[in-house]
């Protein structure tokens, strides 16, 4: 009886949910501040490790297994804790600076319901916990303490790692696979699907319509402007007045968090879409056309009408922007000030440019995001295309490029009836309006089907090449240092001291000495490792498959035909990332929207605290797309080689040998995200 | 210009051929409700204030020209209810009449506009677009005429 009474007490208490005693063993209690290293505790059979959190990141100070104690004085760097399957932990964690949370992926109980808070002063212990699951789990700060709190993480490695051995031997199986594929020497088709099929989706029943009158209204653009047009406002007030911790102000949270992890999946599902909505050259645009939305009658622009350079006709400078601002993005992404600073400066210079050379010149070779969007969105499954280019062939008017009484003539200075590639189609939409011959529209196609013509005729375009090592290597860099263990690197970037608080510099703009050397160490790193050693190795694997397939063509031509096989690499890899942003941050822009200012408001009444979704799955969700990215980049790479070698079997070697370096690359992400 | 018009007669018959054949045809000929001479002869009345507007601007007149082609072809889409053609040769046809119409009306107009005379570029204007109207409605007059009659028989 007292058995079946002790079963209803379990059920009805799991119902009621309590059913948490269920996950993992985690406690926290306060013991005095002494008893930390000096006084070793005896949990029987459970290790004891002494962390110190500290901004930001965590480090093992002390391991204790029975009665050894193994002392790290200086700290672990990297931030890695090795256990083996099966082993009971206990920590005993101690914060050197301000509060800090502990949370470890897939092993802590949800901060919601239980929250650890490590106060300076006080050592708190966790555990223990028996790592009962083999992967690579991170510790993460769940308390918010200061700007690069988001970024404070600590990885413990559950050996043996199957995980990681597993997507390692998947990066190479994957590989392997696509190349017994492409060994059949299938034409114009990306992993078995033709590039030849398109949908046209103006056309598609029910929605097309619907989509075509929508987009060919001429107050679309303003309707999905000046929304954005707010939020930048409310970004720029958030960056100058708002709270200087980044995860708590809206200029930080919706910018860094929500708009760069969305931008990624639009560029494979929306191409240039964002440039539909940028609001950034929109108030130049405004003046100029001396309307909102209307088209201009009297076309009486209201420019200095300037020529722009030749020279800067291409992307050299947004690549360079981007790079750049990449070198000051721990920075940017964590000081609300530099964010806002930024939006003004890009916002007055997208003014002033369409006013002095119009139209789109802003866009087209400057904006930073544009450079990099624009290239990645030739791998997208979105495009704004002609129907029939035989019809823009015979039609005189060319509307799309001069306007007419219902469009403007395309502001990217773009043939848009005879365009093939993304790169600088901003989808605006304007020669779906202008076209009297209903001739545009948008299509969806599969991944990659530009890129085997554009990387032929692309001959010198350096620039793109370059935006591809830039974006690729960055892509990874961003995970090494945003959710790596190596508290340095994120030292260097955020200009702070190596190991040290930087307290001191929150919301601040003046580094220290010390802190200018460590990012000028890191600008090098960065750009040595995108502009140089990088471009280097694939010039050299260039060459080599060039060697192997006996090919006419000179290094430089296959170079730079290669580098656009990159771009789905590109794209997936930088999904990865979105992803993990956008999983274990959902609840910073969310918040923001009801605290902007991060003032402590609660203007729509929103309840969400930080709780990652599904955490411990990251290392696993980011290799799989990798590795697809890299599958995607193989067969593209192999379309570009058969369209520029004309030739099944030398194209196959070709690739077989880039096919090498994309697989390495693979590895070398699953060991930064799993390994 | 590959076929451009000797002189204003021909240029007036060019743009009768071109109106018969891409806007009178789709205009609702038996039907009870009146046509008037503004209704007909819009896409040229549309042509005549868009160039008088843009001399006055100082607008470029190669690129303002090639624009009266579009303003003269939707000008057209419109006047029948249609937003778009897909004949691209009724396009070409009528941005090129359109055209034409608009680089007769400048070469006229602007030497009058270069010496600030005012008073007669305004009633120069007025009498080219009265002259065309008329020749337009004539001509639209016969043929609507001529239909009516081989409807009724």
């Amino acid at each position: 009886m007292s058995e079946i009474r002790r079963m209803l007490i379990f059920v009805i208490l799991l119902m009621m949910g309590f059913g948490s005693f269920l996950l993992p063993s985690v406690s926290a209690h306060v013991v005095s501040e002494k008893d930390w290293l000096n006084d070793p505790h005896d949990h029987g059979d459970a290790k004891i490790v002494y962390l110190k959190a500290y901004q930001f990141g965590f480090s093992i100070k002390a391991i204790q297994e029975g009665s050894q104690l193994e002392v790290f004085p200086e700290g672990s760097e990297p931030s890695i804790l090795k256990v083996d399957k099966g082993d009971r932990v206990v920590f005993r964690i101690i914060s050197e600076d301000v509060t800090h949370g502990f949370y470890i992926d897939g092993y802590s109980p949800s901060p919601v319901d239980q929250k650890i808070v490590i106060q300076p002063g006080k050592i708190v212990e966790v555990g223990p916990i028996t790592f009962d699951r083999s992967g690579k789990f991170k510790i993460r700060c769940s308390v918010t303490c200061g700007p690069l709190h988001p970024f404070m993480v600590g990885d413990i490695r559950v050996n043996p790692n199957f995980g990681y051995y597993s997507y390692a031997a998947g990066s190479l199986l994957a590989g392997i696979l696509t190349l017994a594929y492409l060994r059949r020497g299938p034409v114009n088709r990306m992993l078995g699907i033709s590039l030849e099929k398109e949908v046209d989706l103006l056309r598609v029943r029910g929605i097309g319509p619907i989509l075509k009158r929508i987009l060919q209204w001429r107050g679309f653009h303003f309707a999905v402007i000046w929304p954005g047009l707010l939020i930048f406002a409310v970004v720029i007030v958030a960056g100058f007045v708002g709270n200087p911790v980044g995860n708590k102000n809206f200029s930080i949270a919706v910018v860094w968090i929500l708009w760069f992890a969305l931008v990624e999946f639009m560029i494979l599902f929306a191409g240039r879409s964002w440039c539909t909505v940028c609001p950034l050259p929109a108030l130049g645009e405004w003046i100029a056309r001396r309307r909102l939305y209307g088209v201009h009658r009297i076309r009486k622009w209201f420019t200095f009408g300037l020529k722009w350079p030749g020279s800067l006709n291409n992307m050299w400078l947004g690549s360079l922007l981007f790079l750049t601002m990449s070198l000051i993005i721990p920075w940017l992404v964590t000081r609300p000030v530099v964010s806002g600073l930024l939006f003004v400066i890009l916002i007055s210079v997208g003014t002033i440019l369409y006013i002095t050379h119009p139209p789109r010149n802003f866009c087209r070779s400057i904006c930073p995001a544009g450079a990099y969007i624009g290239h990645d969105s030739n791998a997208s499954i979105y495009s704004v295309r002609s129907r029939d280019k035989g019809i823009c062939d015979l039609h005189k008017a060319k509307e799309c490029i001069r306007g007419s009484p219902e469009g403007y003539g395309c502001p990217w200075r773009l043939y848009p009836g005879g365009h093939d590639e993304n790169t600088y189609c901003g989808q605006c939409y304007e020669c779906l309006k202008s076209c009297p011959l209903d001739n545009m529209t948008v299509k969806i196609r599969m991944i990659g089907k530009d890129l085997a013509h554009m990387a032929v005729k692309a001959k010198n375009r350096f620039d793109e090449a370059w935006m591809s090592f830039i974006r690729f290597t960055l892509g990874i860099f961003y995970i090494l240092v945003f959710f790596g263990p190596y508290a340095w690197i994120k030292d260097w970037g955020n200009m702070g001291v190596n190991f040290g608080a930087n307290l001191a510099s929150i919301g601040l703009l003046v580094p220290g000495i010390e802190g200018v050397v460590n990012w000028f160490r890191w600008a090098i790193m960065v750009a040595g490792v995108s502009l140089v050693v990088y471009p280097a190795i694939f010039y050299a694997f260039s060459w080599i498959s060039k060697k192997v397939a006996k090919a006419e063509e000179d290094t430089k031509r296959i170079f730079l035909a290669f580098s656009y096989g990159l771009i789905p690499y590109i794209v997936f890899i930088w999904v990865a990332f979105a992803v993990a942003i956008l999983l274990v941050f959902w609840v910073y822009p969310i918040t923001a929207f009801s605290d902007p200012l991060g003032w402590g408001w609660n203007l729509l009444g929103f309840k969400f605290k930080w709780d990652p979704i599904h955490p411990q799955s990251l290392p696993y969700v980011l290799s799989s797309l990798a590795i697809l990215g890299m599958a995607l980049s193989i067969n593209s790479t192999y379309n570009i080689a058969r369209e520029m070698f004309k030739d099944h079997s030398r194209a196959y070697r070709a690739t077989s040998v880039m096919a090498l370096l994309h697989v390495v690359s693979a590895i070398v992400f699953v060991w930064v995200v799993a390994g | 210009m590959k076929g451009e018009p000797k002189n204003h007669r021909e240029l007036f018959q060019k743009i009768n051929d071109v109106l018969v054949r891409r806007y009178w045809n789709r205009l609702a000929w038996f039907e009870n409700q009146p046509l008037s001479s503004d209704k007909v002869c819009k896409p040229v009345h549309e042509v005549f204030d868009y160039v008088l507007s843009a001399i006055k601007m100082g607008l470029d007149k190669r690129s303002e020209t090639a624009y009266c082609g579009s303003l003269f072809l939707y000008s057209v889409l419109r006047e029948t209810q249609r937003r778009f053609t897909s004949d691209v040769n009724e396009a070409n046809e009528l941005h090129e009449v359109g055209k034409e119409l608009a680089l007769f009306l400048w070469n006229g107009l602007e030497k009058e506009f270069s010496e600030n005379d005012q008073v007669n570029l305004t009633a120069r204007i007025e009498k080219l677009k009265s002259e065309i109207s008329d020749y337009l409605w004539n001509e639209f007059s016969k043929i609507r005429f001529r239909r009516l009659e081989g409807q009724n028989e």
